[in-house]
C-alpha cells in the first residue's frame, strides 16, 4: 500500500468517525459548553477580575513560584517505578527481561506494590515498561494469573501475541498459545479490556465471563512462532461465557523456534539445560544458569570467544550474548548475535538478536536499525511492540521545535 | 456555522449591522458572546477533537478556549471574519498544552494512558475504539507534529490555516507534516488491527 493511500483512507475513516462522535447529543453538548462560558465571563465574579489587575499579578506569581517549588520537591520525591522479584531466586530483575518458568512449579512475580503475577510451568513472559502503579507485560507463551493491588486506570497491561489486555480489576487469568493461535482470558475479581484481531473494537470483561478466541492460525498473526504459512485463513471462534469454557484448545505442540534461554531464571530452577555440543558447554552454561555472569564470560573466553560464536547453536549464542550482556561486555554480546545473525539468518532466533543489538545501542541512531530489521523480519513478532515503542521514544526524544 | 444551530438567537442576527458583533463582545454583552459561541463551535470542537482525538477533556478545552477569547477580546486586532480562526488557534494551543501537560505528568509517574482513559465503560463503541487506536499511534510522534497531522489529514484544515492555527511559520508547518506523515504510515503500516480497519475487516 503507497503511503499517500494510508494516510488518505486513515485520515477519511478518521474523520468520518469523528464526525459521527461530534454529531451525537451535538445540542445538549452545546448549550452546556454554552452555559459554561458565559458563566466564566459573564457570571457572578467574572466582573470583578478587571478590578484589582495588581492583586491578582501578585497572587499569579506567588501562585507560580509556589508551582516551582512543588515541581522541584515533586521532582526529588517522586514515586518510583515498581520494582519486582522472582521470588524463588531472590533480587531484583532489570525490565524488559525475559523471565522462562522453567522449574517444576509455578514462577511468582512479586512487585514492590505488592501485586502478583504468577506463571504457569513453561510460560514466558518480557516485563516491559514499568511504571508507579503498574506494568507492561507481554506474555509470550503459557499462562499466568495476576493478583493485583488496586491500581490506577490502564496500568496494567498484558499483550499476548496481536491481543493487549487492560486488567481493570484485581485478578484475571490470561493463557496465549502461539502455536495454535488460542487466546484465553478470564477476568475472576474485577473486569478487563481487550483488543485484537477478531474482537469488535474494545471487548469488556467482567468476573465470571471468559473470552476464548480460537481458530486456523492466520497469516501474520503466526509468522512470529516460524511456523509454517497456513494455505486457508478462517475465522477464529469466539465467544465469551459464564462460567463454562466453550473451546477446548489442543495442547499446544513444540514451538519451532530455538527457545530462548532465560535471561533471568529461578536459582537452579533448570534443571535440564539445553544438550551441549561441545565438552566446554558444561561449564560456561552452568555458570550462566547460576546467574555467575563474570565467571561465565571469563570461561567462555578461555575456551574462545570466537570459536564458540561459530559453532553453537542458535539457543546457545543467545545465551552466550546474554551472559555478555549482563557481565557488562556489550562488545562481546554484540559479536555473538551478529554470529548468530550471520549463521542463522531468516531465522526466529535471528530476529530476537536483531531486537536485542537493538537493545544493546547507547544511542537511537544505532538501535534505530536493528528495531527496524526486527520489525521487518517479524511485523507480529513477540517484541514487535517493544521495538515499536522504542522507535517511537527514539521519535519522541528528537528535539521539537518549541510553538511560538 | 451549520444549518442545525440553535434558533432562539437567530432574531438577533438581522438586528446587527456588520462589525456589530465584535463591539458587542468589547462592550462585554452576553448576547453577544453567545453568538460568538455559536458561530464558531464547531470549527473548534472540530479542530479540538482533531487535535486530542476522542478525549473526555476535549470539551473542557473548548470551553477554556472560548473564555480565554472573551476574556481577552480587547488584544484582538483583526475584522470579525478572523473572529473564527483566532479561537480556533486559541483552542489548538491549549489543546497541545493539554497533551503536554500529560507527557509531564507520565514522565512524573502521575498519569497513564490518554487514549485508554478516554474510552472507558461499557457504552464504548467499536467506533471509539478504532479511533483510540489511531490516536494512540498519534501519541507516539512529538505534540506539534501530531497537531500539524491532525489538523492538516483529518480535519482537513488548509496548509495557511494549520500554519495560523499553530502559530507558526509555513515552512514550519510543512516540514512538521513531512516528519508526522512518515512516521505515522511507519506506525499504521505495522499495526495489524489499524490495518484490518482500514481494509474493512474490522468495523
Amino acid at each position: 500500500m503507497r503511503d499517500d493511500d494510508t494516510i488518505d483512507r486513515l485520515s477519511a475513516r478518521m474523520a468520518e468517525l469523528q464526525h459521527e462522535l461530534l454529531a451525537r447529543d451535538r445540542s445538549a453538548r452545546h448549550d452546556r459548553m454554552r452555559a459554561a462560558v458565559l458563566a466564566g465571563v459573564h457570571g457572578p465574579g467574572a466582573s470583578q477580575r478587571g478590578a484589582s489587575s495588581t492583586r491578582t499579578w501578585a497572587i499569579a506569581w506567588a501562585s507560580a513560584a509556589m508551582a516551582v517549588l512543588v515541581v522541584l520537591a515533586w521532582s526529588a520525591l517522586r514515586p518510583t517505578p515498581l520494582t519486582f522479584r522472582i521470588d524463588a531466586a531472590g533480587g531484583q530483575v532489570e525490565a524488559e527481561s525475559l523471565v522462562v518458568a522453567d522449574g517444576d512449579e509455578p514462577l511468582t512475580l512479586t512487585f514492590s506494590d505488592g501485586s502478583a503475577v504468577v506463571l504457569d510451568r513453561g510460560s514466558r513472559v518480557r516485563v516491559g515498561t514499568r511504571r508507579v502503579d503498574g506494568v507492561d507485560l507481554v506474555l509470550e507463551a503459557g499462562r499466568l494469573e495476576t493478583r493485583l493491588q488496586p491500581h490506577g486506570a490502564a496500568a496494567w497491561r498484558i499483550v499476548a501475541g496481536p491481543y493487549e489486555v487492560v486488567v481493570v480489576g484485581e485478578a484475571v487469568v490470561l493463557e496465549w498459545t502461539p502455536q495454535i493461535t488460542s487466546f484465553e482470558l478470564e477476568p475472576q475479581r474485577g473486569r478487563v479490556e481487550v483488543r485484537g484481531p477478531g474482537i469488535e473494537g474494545t471487548r469488556v470483561l467482567d468476573a465470571g465471563e471468559r473470552l476464548v478466541i480460537a481458530g486456523e492460525p492466520r497469516e501474520g498473526l503466526h509468522a512470529a512462532t516460524g511456523a509454517s504459512t497456513p494455505t486457508t485463513v478462517a475465522p477464529p471462534s469466539i465467544d465469551a461465557v459464564a462460567p463454562t469454557p466453550v473451546v477446548e484448545a489442543t495442547p499446544p505442540s513444540q514451538p519451532a523456534a530455538p527457545e530462548r534461554v532465560a535471561a533471568v531464571g529461578r536459582r537452579g530452577a533448570r534443571a535440564k539445560p539445553p544438550p551441549a555440543t561441545a565438552s566446554e558447554a558444561a561449564s560456561w552454561r552452568s555458570l550462566a544458569h547460576e546467574r555467575r555472569w563474570s565467571d561465565a564470560l571469563r570461561l567462555a573466553e578461555t575456551v574462545g570467544f570466537a570459536s564458540l560464536c561459530d559453532t553453537l547453536e542458535a539457543a546457545a549464542l543467545l545465551e552466550l550474548a546474554d551472559v555478555g550482556r549482563y557481565a557488562g561486555e556489550r562488545a562481546r554480546a554484540r559479536e555473538a548475535l551478529l554470529a548468530l545473525r550471520r549463521r542463522f539468518a531468516g531465522s526466529e532466533a535471528a530476529a530476537a538478536a536483531a531486537f536485542d543489538l537493538g537493545r544493546l545501542e547507547r544511542d537511537c541512531e544505532g538501535a534505530r536499525p536493528w528495531f527496524r530489521s526486527y520489525l521487518r523480519e517479524r511485523p507480529d513478532g513477540a517484541m514487535a511492540t517493544a521495538a515499536r515503542q522504542r522507535l517511537a521514544q527514539c521519535e519522541d526524544d528528537r528535539s521539537d521545535e518549541p510553538t511560538p | 456555522m451549520s444549518s442545525s444551530a440553535p434558533h432562539r438567537l437567530a432574531p438577533l442576527l438581522p438586528l446587527r449591522p456588520p462589525g456589530s458583533l465584535l463591539l458587542g463582545l468589547r462592550a462585554r454583552q452576553p448576547e453577544a458572546s453567545a453568538m460568538f459561541f455559536d458561530r464558531w463551535v464547531d470549527g473548534v470542537e472540530r479542530a479540538v477533537h482533531a487535535v486530542l482525538g476522542p478525549d473526555v477533556d476535549a470539551e473542557d478545552v473548548v470551553q477554556d478556549a472560548f473564555v480565554a477569547a472573551l476574556r481577552g477580546i480587547d488584544g484582538f486586532r483583526g475584522d470579525e471574519a478572523a473572529l473564527g480562526p483566532w479561537v480556533r488557534g486559541i483552542a489548538v494551543r491549549l489543546a497541545l498544552r493539554r497533551i503536554r501537560w500529560r507527557r509531564a505528568r507520565r514522565w512524573l509517574g502521575m498519569g497513564g494512558s490518554e487514549v485508554i482513559a478516554g474510552l472507558r465503560g461499557p457504552t464504548d463503541t467499536h467506533l471509539q475504539a478504532a479511533l483510540g487506536r489511531a490516536y494512540a499511534l498519534l501519541d507516539r510522534l512529538p505534540a506539534s507534529e501530531r497537531a500539524a497531522f491532525s489538523l492538516r489529514f483529518v480535519e482537513g484544515m488548509r496548509l495557511e490555516e494549520v500554519a495560523e492555527a499553530l502559530g507558526v511559520s509555513l515552512a514550519t508547518t510543512k516540514r512538521r507534516l513531512t516528519r508526522a506523515r512518515e512516521a505515522f504510515t511507519a506506525l499504521a503500516a505495522n499495526d495489524a488491527i489499524l490495518q484490518a480497519w482500514l481494509d474493512g475487516r474490522a468495523p
